[in-house]
């Protein structure tokens, strides 16, 4: 009994820590890269309705791809920085949105309404990006440890758009 | 399914896998109608995270209730590694959701393994672990027992429909491939599966719900033929059956009659202890010294083997006293550091000092055991009804396992207090005090009285004393010469050392409950 017990706790150890390191291994694979495809079908799943869907275009120097939420209705990614702090920007798509309160700017994204909301200045920086388009909505939210003109613009930089066209070119199935 | 993943994955047969599942998918969909969905979309519900910690916490419920603390452990160990595995495969494999149909049902992150359906499948087959009795009700492969059987009953069908149902809705809905329900469901079974065939075997904590100690351990199938392997193999002896005896006396251990093929030998009488009884033994002592603090030689035994030994030893040194105790056949080895049986001779017609007629032959016979051992320089250390028997008017000792040898004179003072306490629960105090007059003397009696107080009477002469209608200790007091009670608190670095890390460990424990069901996010 002691034998079989000491067997397959080693099992379990051997068994916990190769796919514990697997998954530290594949944890950088899941942020929704732009060329990358599993992470961005779920996502685009998520909302059948959005035309586009969020991506990582390409991480400034400082950025690191912190986690990701999908499930059904909505999905989200946050980024950290070792500047603006620990989930500096989260962004999330969402079927519709409200923007009520935010002001409409030009966007810098083909086929969609950005508008921007800033809630503090004192100190930190937080507020809410808003990219309104056919059948979605996506949000970015800042909240950077400390002002910086900086942060914003290379948050605008690392996150793109990709269309549910493309994304379902890439894998080769149907969306 | 470990293999499976490696095949799919390494080989790069996903391709397959996913035209696979999507054909399956397509002949589901064609079975889809308004009223099926609706019912599928309730289904669902089986393997909601609330559902899953519900089901879980009433399952931890039930087994706190009947005291199965080994089996809330490994459950709680299930569903953690449960939860932490599930998470970890869906990282690595990332498995986007079907595409091949339209998705109606709910659902959470990537699809491989499904998540519902492992929680489900672990939930519900931890709970016939944790609940359902071996037997009519859960059929279980005992492969070196006699009633060998096979086969499933009538839970494990419902169980493994209630499974199937959400495994169909998940696939139904579009929700889960096939293969993710799949896997999951061998996942969820094999968890619990392994864990508790192997950390707690039904033949070494069944569950029952008969009222028994939980120190008792099942004496039939593998145990029971073992222990008459060893009786023959370490006594030299044929041993023909071997059946529980008095569990109801028994706090520590699980008592057997060895009944023995040969009729002109005596029946023995033996004491299993297991790793089980050693961790009863060192929860007492823990329990004893944060009430108490030390009172005397509280120290826990490091092996059951020791255990054994110390009682074996005990009952040889009695004896050699010429003290009435049983006499030793030395002990078995079932499974060595794990289990152990020790034998001595069966008493044949002793009867508990509760069941008998108790005269001044036997209030003298009894005074005189406790004479013999503090002129032996002994403590038995817990005289309580169930340890003392009688035949023939002569008293015998019982269950010497918390003996020691050169105890205090406080120690041996309790013994001779709780021997009279025995004593005039089935007789008079004013007798049973004036027969002690012959064989101690006023302080020694003043002095017995002055340390008899709340831990030092065993509980089970405590709960004969409340069930008498007479004032029983009050009235040995009264008798004894005046004496100030002898102070039982003792205050120690180590006391206070364990009463914070109980409290801390216990806030903590809280705290961590509190935050699981807060959050539900245990699935």
């Amino acid at each position: 009994m002691v034998r079989r017990r000491t067997l397959v706790t080693l099992a379990a150890l051997v068994l916990g820590a190769s796919v514990t390191a697997c998954a530290a291994r594949y944890k950088p694979a899941l942020a929704p890269g732009c060329h990358k495809t599993d992470s961005l079908v779920l996502m685009a799943q998520s909302v059948p309705s959005a035309q586009q869907v969020p991506c990582i275009a390409s991480l400034p120097a400082g950025w690191t791809f912190e986690d990701l939420d999908i499930r059904r209705g909505t999905s989200s990614f946050s980024l950290d920085s070792d500047r603006a702090g620990h989930r500096a920007v989260e962004v999330r798509l969402f079927p519709s949105c409200r923007v009520a309160g935010a002001t409409e700017i030009a966007s810098d994204e083909v086929g969609t309404r950005r508008f921007e909301r800033v809630e503090s200045v004192v100190g930190e920086y937080r507020g809410t990006r808003y990219y309104v388009f056919d059948g979605g909505c996506v949000t970015y939210r800042f909240n950077f440890s400390r002002q910086g003109l900086a942060f914003v613009n290379e948050v605008s930089l690392a996150i793109g758009f990709i269309s549910r066209q493309e994304i379902a070119q890439i894998a080769n199935r149907k969306l | 399914m470990v293999i499976s993943w490696l095949v799919v994955f390494v080989t790069d047969l996903r391709p397959y896998a996913d035209d696979l599942d999507s054909a399956i998918l397509r002949w589901v969909a064609d079975l889809r109608s308004g009223a099926l969905t609706r019912l599928m979309r309730r289904a669902q519900w089986l393997g909601a995270d609330r559902t899953i910690v519900v089901l879980q916490l009433a399952v931890v419920a039930v087994a706190l209730a009947f005291r199965r603390f080994r089996h809330v452990i490994v459950l709680a160990a299930c569903s953690l590694f449960g939860v932490w595995m599930t998470s970890v495969v869906q990282v690595v494999v990332a498995r986007p959701r079907p595409s091949a149909v339209e998705i109606l049902g709910r659902w959470n992150g990537f699809s491989h393994p499904s998540r519902p359906v492992v929680g489900l499948s672990l939930t519900v087959v931890a709970a016939i672990y944790v609940l359902v009795p071996k037997g009519r009700w859960r059929i279980a492969r005992a492969p070196d027992s006699a009633d060998r059987r096979r086969g499933i009953s009538p839970v494990n069908w419902v169980c493994l429909a209630v499974i199937l149902l959400l495994c169909f809705a998940e696939v139904y809905l579009g929700v889960s491939h096939p293969t993710d329900v799949v896997l999951g469901g061998i996942m969820g079974v094999a968890i619990p599966l392994i864990a508790f065939r192997v950390l707690a075997p039904a033949e070494v904590f069944p569950i029952t719900y008969r009222r028994q100690r939980t120190a008792h351990v099942d004496v039939g199938g593998r145990r029971g033929a073992a222990i008459q392997r060893a009786v023959g193999e370490q006594l030299g002896l044929e041993a023909e059956s071997v059946e529980p005896f008095a569990l109801e006396g028994s706090w520590g251990s699980t008592p057997v009659l060895i009944r023995l093929a040969d009729p002109d030998r005596p029946t023995l009488f033996g004491k299993i202890y297991t790793a089980t009884h050693l961790r009863s033994d060192r929860w007492y002592k823990l329990g004893r010294t944060l009430l108490y603090g030390r009172l005397e030689d509280e120290a826990t035994f490091p092996t059951v083997r020791r255990l054994v030994e110390y009682e074996d030893y005990l009952l040889r040194v009695m004896w050699a006293a010429g003290l009435p105790v049983a006499r030793t056949y030395g002990f078995l080895e079932i499974t060595p550091e794990r289990e152990y049986v020790i034998v001595n001779e069966f008493l044949t017609g002793a009867r508990e000092i509760g069941d008998v007629e108790v005269d001044e032959a036997v209030i003298d016979d009894a005074l005189r055991v406790v004479r013999g051992l503090w002129d032996a320089g002994l403590a038995h250390r817990d005289i309580k009804p169930a340890n003392i028997l009688v035949r023939d008017k002569k008293v015998f000792l019982v269950d010497v396992a918390f003996g020691e040898v050169r105890p205090s004179p406080w120690r041996q003072a309790v013994d001779l207090a709780n021997m009279m306490v025995v004593l005039s629960l089935s007789s008079d105090p004013d007798v049973v005090y004036e027969r002690a007059r012959l064989l101690f003397s006023d302080d020694e009696l003043a002095e017995a009285f002055a340390a008899a107080r709340g831990v030092t009477l065993p509980n089970q002469s405590r709960a004969r004393l409340r069930q008498d209608e007479r004032d029983v200790l009050g009235r040995l007091r009264a008798l004894a010469p005046p004496r100030p009670p002898i102070r039982i608190q003792h205050w120690s670095l180590r006391r206070i050392g364990l009463s914070v890390g109980v409290i801390a460990g216990a806030a903590v424990a809280l705290f961590a409950f509190v935050n699981a069901v807060r959050s539900l996010q245990l699935w």
